[in-house]
């Protein structure tokens, strides 16, 4: 799988939206979900005498910013037998799933194969990875605020260890665990309402948890508002994750899991989209300078909390933690175990810029590097490159 | 509860010591060990429910191989793949066999596995035996590789996951790897196991407990009530347990039986 990830200059493109428009229709788009969630009472009459309706009222209530589904939209009550059903389209790291492209729900049926396999962590180191889809990240999975979500887990038969998948986008028991656990050579259905628009993280939740996480079982999920994301130029899909090796960091061969060492929280790897330089080089994600980019960004865990940064590039919109809240002019945001983020910016000029855990020694010495290859005019007026050097002599000449 | 648990270990253990020996059984010339019990913690304690004790038994120093199971498919028709019903032999019963008496290209001194646990329980009943309950398999399992508490050893606990998490899809001959404490093989590095009580993991009876158990192994309770939160393969083990129900048979699981 990861072999495949070269055509990595396959972003979503909507057209040629500026950064003026996008940055106008997301800020409007935010204030319009804010007003209508906190200004608009629904009524028991329009959502029929059901405890739903009771429910929303109660969640309205309690929690009057929240964008939860079946508050006040009557799209919201069409019956599930009468959605459209959609095979959801995955999207494997750096390339994202689909955008929606959809102002209706649908019936979304999602299958995904577990599977464990020994793949490069790093050149020369081997590690026998557990995975969703085949690869690390799990693939990014796309629906819609509302959509009914069909899913279905499969076990292949050369697995060794019962598996299944919490879905932090899920509302109910074990976000789908309970559901889900299967043993080798199983599959296992069950369905969800997208009630929350976010990036969610998803990961295998089978004993002992932190294990299953350590040997990469986790990828997001994006649950599109219902008016969707803003178009951009490029989107990627990056996923941070720190992993527990017999070996220092380099150390070659088959790499085993190390238990002492996941429990002290002392990882030999860092590493964004499953190994390291899965970003780098002739891996790297490219733009062309003026490009809108979105990066949605998760960070799997299991222990360390991500420092996200682009060196080089201010975030103009970051969605705190993914949620409702988009804050602006970031140069670095915090992104917990077993959380994301969507960050959004414009380049501007070209150049390499580097994605890091700004945790540095991540990045530097345990892998947690990537690069963002942009193309393009200069502008000189925003950056000049280097003018001059000389030698420096200091006024009193020592 | 260890600290208690490991005395009561060491008063039993002259009847442990003395009791350690391999013999031939009259049955299907299989070698067993005899073990003379003791207590088993289990990984999740529930308030009111203590260790298990387990009694006196004998259990197979190897997994049943494929050609033990040839020789008892031979003498049992009714265990060939196509002739047992799919309520006792599941879809992927001796998948990977040529025909009913016929391995193909597996190898005959690999342990059989895609069985179920209906035929792995017929295959002990014809042979005088039967399966080890979970708790009886758990206590030759905790065995050390030199002492008969393997987490008293350096090292166990992780040589043991290493053993558990890096072995080969395709098991290859059994009695190939270090005996354990009780002179018994394979217990870790070659293919999960049978257990007489499957549910057992948890099926306790108590609708209440049995929830809270499940939910620890699979809901991202992790280890919160576990009695040693580094046994991570006590996790693998309990965990691939808990999924499993009597017509379930993978590439991974074989058997061995005890009396
Ligand atoms: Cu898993």
């Amino acid at each position: 799988m990861r072999d495949e990830r070269g055509n990595v200059h396959i972003g979503a493109i909507y057209g040629l939206a500026t950064l003026f428009v996008a940055l106008a229709v997301g800020v409007a788009l935010f204030g319009s979900r804010v007003d209508a969630a906190t200004a608009t009472e629904p009524t028991h009459a329009a959502h029929g005498a059901t405890s739903t309706a009771d429910h929303a009222h109660e969640l309205t209530v309690n929690m009057p910013t929240t964008r939860k589904a079946f508050l006040d939209d009557p799209e919201d009550l069409v019956a599930v037998a009468e959605l459209p059903l959609i095979k959801g389209v995955l999207g494997y790291a750096p390339n994202v799933a689909p955008p929606v492209d959809r102002d209706y729900r649908a019936h979304v049926e999602i299958e995904l194969e577990v599977t464990e396999e020994v793949m490069r962590l790093a050149d020369g180191v081997e590690y026998r990875f557990w995975t969703f889809g085949g690869s690390v990240p799990g693939p990014m999975i796309r629906v819609r605020q509302g959509d009914f979500v069909t899913f279905t887990l499969q076990n292949h038969p050369s697995s060794l260890m019962p598996h299944n998948i919490d879905l932090h986008a899920v509302t109910g028991q074990g976000g789908g665990a309970e559901a889900t656990l299967i043993s080798p050579g199983q599959q296992a259905t069950f369905s969800f309402t997208a009630l929350q628009a976010g990036v969610y993280i998803y990961h295998c939740a089978t004993a002992p948890v932190g294990m299953h996480i350590a040997n990469g079982m986790y990828g997001l999920i994006v649950v599109e508002p219902k008016e969707g994301y803003a178009p951009v130029d490029k989107e990627f899909y990056v996923v941070q994750g720190d992993f527990y090796t017999k070996g220092n960091f380099g150390e070659r061969g088959l790499q085993d899991f190390d238990m002492q060492r996941a429990i002290d929280e002392d990882a030999a790897y860092v590493v964004f989209n499953g190994s390291v330089g899965s970003l780098v080089g002739e891996n790297a994600i490219f733009a062309e300078t003026g490009d809108t980019v979105r990066i949605f960004f998760g960070n799997g865990g299991p222990n360390l909390t991500s420092s996200f940064h682009v060196i080089g590039e201010i975030f103009d919109n970051v969605y705190v933690e993914a949620g409702g809240l988009v804050n602006h002019d970031v140069q670095t945001t915090l992104v917990p175990a077993g959380g994301a983020t969507v960050v959004e910016f414009k380049t501007d000029v070209p150049g390499t810029y580097n994605l890091v855990d700004h945790a540095i020694f991540r990045a530097f010495n345990k892998g947690a590097v990537g690069q963002l290859v942009v193309t393009g005019d200069h502008d000189h007026v925003v950056f000049t490159e280097r003018t001059d050097i000389r030698p420096y002599v200091p006024a009193d000449g020592q | 509860m260890s600290t208690f648990t490991d005395i009561f270990r060491k008063a039993w253990r002259p009847l442990l010591l003395a009791a350690t020996c391999a013999f031939t059984g009259p049955a299907a010339a299989a070698s067993m060990a005899a073990v003379d019990g003791g207590l088993v913690e289990p990984l999740f304690p529930i308030e009111g429910e203590g260790a298990t004790v387990v009694a006196a038994f004998r259990i197979d120093v190897l997994p049943v191989t494929n050609a033990e199971f040839l020789a008892f498919v031979e003498t049992h028709p009714e265990w060939q793949r196509g002739n047992v019903p799919q309520v006792f032999g599941g879809a992927a019963y001796l998948r990977g066999w040529a025909s009913g008496t016929d391995l193909g290209a597996l190898d005959p001194d690999a342990p059989v596995t895609n069985v179920t646990w209906f035929a792995a329980a017929a295959y002990c009943e014809a042979r005088g035996s039967r399966l080890p309950t979970e708790a009886e398999w758990e206590f030759v399992a905790n065995a050390g590789f030199s002492s008969e508490l393997g987490r008293n050893e350096p090292g166990y606990n992780e040589r043991v996951l290493s053993l558990t998490a890096s072995r080969d899809p395709v098991p290859g001959p059994v009695g190939l790897g270090a005996a354990n404490y009780y002179g018994v093989y394979d217990m870790h590095g070659l293919v999960w196991e049978w257990v007489f009580d499957i549910g057992a993991s948890f099926n306790t009876g108590d609708s209440r407990s049995d929830g809270d158990r499940r939910l620890q192994l699979v809901c991202g309770g992790g280890s919160a009530g576990a009695v040693d939160k580094s046994d991570y393969a006590a996790f693998l083990r309990y965990a691939f347990r808990s999924g499993l129900t009597g017509d379930y048979s993978s590439g991974g699981l074989g058997f061995r039986c005890a009396n």
